[in-house]
């Protein structure tokens, strides 16, 4: 701050009558000395209160205020010699690893291919495809449990039935009971993070080098891989960080249909124990800490990956237009790719549930006949259907403009104010999404449960910014490390205050991103349900919680009838985001 | 269950927001009203008018029965052969169904659990049925809900543990699947109605109570297909005439229940459970 102002008062002299006082001076330093303080404050008590409350539990023989309890290492004893020892959290911890790694290697390629292909390729139809990938994001993990059983059921999934009627025999073409299965659902989850990630970073990429390699000969492969993937590394990194951690803590996937075949996960074993009666809300908690650890080693090793900021800078001071790879042959393939990950990713399972809530009942045949809109009927009535969608988008877009204003407020200091305090805030502010929610809820239950805001939409609302801005944080920080810091300064030697040299320099550059991570974050509350499920009030209650509930109570055909009507709420919301921030995005790039 | 937890962690925290706690954790309210947080409370006459073993004396009272049947899909096992079969559990071990049964993992909830703790209990039964039932690798279900909505899809031919009311509903909106009773089936109170000892509206809170202890709140359990707890009611589930219309249901005997020691689920949960999961497949 202080070097910015020199410049500003070397390039107008005259300015230079206006400088600060000795108090003003003074005040100005130690604002300066004080704001990483004020912003780790501000983050461990947002953050640590609720985990604090967690990592209290998990060291009580009973729940925090229990009469009798006393403190004990039972039961994280429990969890991590138990992991050593043929524990209840051995065989589960495992398992949710050999999940989590291929899951967040195949999303994360075909996300990153997806990016690629919709900013730096002329792939026909980009637009249409940019939206129909994010498709995915608009409901719950629930659509593809319910959607790949009624399709890929080794008996009576109907993709199996269509197969034999046309090749006989009775082996499943596709059983999502299997590893593979669960990888498959879990696959396209989370592919459209790993898009949403690398797309912007794509798109504000100068190409220069690219360029000079294309030049120089160097095939499209090698461009890729030698080229644009290594520059791609910061955004990269947060998208492989986050599915790890997200892959990690999922529990309905894995729960649902990993059950079948006696496949446990942490985040299910979890489940069951807050769940069961007499229930063991401290050994869960103390779980938690498992989770916390190895999505805290993601997250250490993604710090490391980007060290180096300036190894990632691709806007740079020097002007351009980003550069389009012509496909040629490959534009079938590609496009063919592309289509395949819609339809495999979301149409077809997404018209299962459609199917599901267009069907009274299940039955053993197909009974086309029966069809009827009668589950549709029933959602549109009920006065709590009504508050669960208000509440979800309320929910939704307060959670994102908080998160994007606290995530771009810590990525400035992160990459541009580097002190410990702003490094220790990082870690803070990325230890809420490691564990599951279920049990940051009942942190969150135990911090808050004296305060006013205690089973209100407030409580939701605390929740999923404490939980999310880190995704804000982690977008926002590779897109800021990705701006070259000269431009800035450029337009602060031409006069321009730092203050204004933000507003008409960083931020337009980082509008993309902004958008992005502000969808982002409404779509992840838009369909969150483990951590509300437990704080959740009469009040506000939300379209998952409803949708669980149905679900849970065997109401499958309403539970799916509010899952597609959650898709369409959302996707009326990504398009006019697209219509908001994408116009500018398409205009540049034809400039 | 976090119901019971959130209610615990409120009162102690001085927050008094819930009058009642509809619980399924008997053991639970137990322990909490020994801590000063449920209300002992007796409704008048009432424990004459209830089955036995439906309520906690002075503290919690259960509206509902749950009673655990074996539900099939006809089209997969015909109604006559899976009322010979199923007549005992031992039907389950056939090995025409090995690979095609479903079964709510034990910790799967309170149905699941007490329906493995019978047969732990039972002498014809024992540990010994849960490793037959094993070998037959049925499929699992974290919940009884998609296990029963893979029953109708023919997924599997027959699923447990089942409870009849749940049954009645999918048969009224038009589930083709059926259930039968086998020789010996846990009968239970799940949920109890337990006051706080703090609660906001006290008064009105006992007399929500015991209001469903009467015959109009006795309907409310029958407009869920439920058999109140309240005895002397005559049963008037809209499920029940159409379920005589068919050539399959029979009504419920009452001589097949069997009714958990809630002390005994307590003390016994913690140990039985891994080893009930272990039986099944799973080695953590």
């Amino acid at each position: 701050m202080l070097r910015g102002q020199e410049v500003v008062a070397a390039g107008q002299p005259g300015r230079r009558a206006a400088a600060p006082g000795a108090v003003a001076l003074l005040a100005e330093r130690l604002g300066a000395a004080l704001w990483p303080w004020l912003l780790l404050l501000g983050v461990a008590v947002l953050v640590v209160w609720p985990l604090g409350a967690l990592l209290y539990g998990a060291l009580r023989s009973d729940s925090p205020g229990a009469p009798g309890a006393s403190w004990t290492l039972a039961n994280l004893e429990g969890v991590w010699v138990g992991l050593f020892s043929d524990g209840w959290t051995q065989d589960a911890t495992l398992n949710s690893i050999a999940l989590a790694v291929p899951v967040t290697l195949l999303a994360c390629a075909i996300g990153i291919f997806l990016a690629w292909a919709v900013t730096r390729t002329d792939m026909p139809g980009k637009p249409v495809f940019e939206v129909l990938f994010l498709l995915p994001m608009l409901y719950s993990p629930l659509v593809g449990v319910i959607g790949w059983s009624v399709l890929a059921d080794p008996v009576a999934g109907l993709l199996n039935r269509g197969w034999w009627a046309l090749a006989g025999g009775s082996d499943p073409l596709l059983d999502v009971y299997t590893v593979s299965g669960i990888v498959w659902v879990m696959v396209f989850y989370f592919v459209p993070y790993a898009f949403m990630m690398n797309v912007g970073t794509f798109r504000a990429m100068d190409p220069a080098l690219e360029e000079a390699a294309a030049v120089s000969g160097a095939h499209l492969g090698t461009r890729l891989g030698r080229i644009t993937l290594p520059m791609m590394a910061a955004s990269t990194g947060a998208a492989a960080l986050f599915i790890f951690t997200l892959a990690l803590e999922q529990f309905a996937i894995p729960g649902y249909l990993g059950s079948q075949i006696r496949l446990d996960t942490l985040a299910y074993a979890i489940y069951r124990r807050t769940n069961a009666y007499p229930n063991d809300i401290a050994g869960a908690a103390a779980a938690g800490t498992l989770l916390l650890l190895l999505s805290g080693a993601g997250l250490y090793l993604y710090r490391r990956l980007i060290r180096r900021a300036e190894r990632f800078v691709t806007v740079t001071a020097r002007g351009y237009k980003p550069a389009v790879t012509e496909l040629g042959r490959l534009k079938p393939l590609v496009v063919a790719a592309a289509v395949a990950v819609i339809l495999l990713g979301s149409l077809v399972p997404l018209s299962a549930v459609l199917l599901r809530a267009l069907l009274p009942v299940r039955t053993t045949g197909l009974d086309l006949g029966s069809l009827s809109l009668e589950n549709f009927a029933r959602i549109l009535g009920p006065e709590d259907i009504r508050l669960g969608i208000v509440n979800s988008l309320a929910l939704g877009g307060g959670a994102a403009l908080l998160c994007a204003v606290l995530g771009f407020a810590m990525s400035i200091a992160l990459v541009r104010r580097r002190r410990w305090q702003v490094s220790l805030s990082d870690y803070l502010l990325a230890m809420p999404i490691g564990i599951p929610g279920t049990v940051f809820g009942v942190g969150m239950l135990w911090a808050y449960v004296g305060t006013p805001i205690y089973l209100t939409f407030w409580i939701l609302l605390l929740a999923f910014v404490i939980r999310y801005t880190v995704y804000a944080v982690r977008q926002m920080t590779a897109g800021i490390m990705q701006i070259d810091r000269a431009l800035e300064e450029a337009a602060v030697v031409s006069g321009a205050s730092p203050v204004r040299a933000f507003l008409f320099v960083d931020l337009p550059l980082l509008r993309p991103v902004i958008a992005a991570l502000a969808l982002m974050v409404f779509m992840v509350v838009m369909r969150e349900l483990s951590a509300s499920i437990i704080l959740y009030g009469p009040d506000s209650v939300t379209l998952p919680i409803l949708t669980w509930s149905y679900l849970n109570d065997g109401f499958y055909g309403i539970a799916s009838a509010l899952a597609i009507l959650q898709v369409v709420l959302v996707g009326a919301v990504v398009i006019l985001f697209r219509w908001l921030f994408g116009v500018d995005v398409r205009l540049r790039s034809r400039e | 269950m976090l119901g019971t937890q959130q209610f615990a962690t409120e009162s102690r925290a001085g927050r008094h927001i819930m009058d009642i706690n509809y619980s399924a954790d008997p053991p639970g309210i137990e322990r909490l009203a020994n801590e000063g947080l449920y209300l002992r409370y007796t409704l008048k006459d009432l424990a004459a008018k209830l089955d036995p073993g439906t309520y906690l004396p002075n503290l919690g009272y259960c509206p509902k029965w749950t009673e655990i049947v074996i539900s099939y899909n006809p089209d997969l096992i015909p109604h006559e052969r899976a009322r010979e079969l199923f007549a005992t559990w031992d039907g389950l071990l056939d090995p025409a169904l090995r690979g095609r049964i479903g079964v709510n993992e034990p910790a799967g909830g309170g149905v699941p659990f007490a329906t493995f703790l019978m047969f732990y209990r039972t002498p014809r039964y024992g540990r010994a049925f849960l490793e037959k039932l094993a070998a037959q690798r049925p499929r699992l279900y974290p919940g009884s809900a998609p296990g029963r909505e893979n029953l109708a899809a023919g997924a599997i031919a027959a699923f447990i543990p089942n409870w009849e009311s749940i049954a009645m509903i999918q048969f009224e909106k038009g589930d083709k699947t059926a259930w039968t009773y086998p020789d010996i089936a846990p009968a239970f109170a799940n949920t109890y109605f337990a006051i706080s000892r703090t609660a906001p509206r006290p008064a009105a809170a006992r007399l929500f109570c015991a209001w469903f202890f009467t015959p109009e709140g006795a309907r409310v359990m029958h407009s869920v297909q439920a058999r109140p707890t309240l005895k002397g009611v005559p049963d008037e589930r809209s499920a029940i005439e159409p379920l005589r219309r068919t050539a399959w249901w029979r009504p419920y005997p009452d001589s097949i229940r069997w009714v958990p020691d809630t002390e005994d689920w307590e003390t016994s949960y913690a140990t039985l459970m891994p080893e009930m999961r272990r039986i099944l497949g799973w080695r953590g």
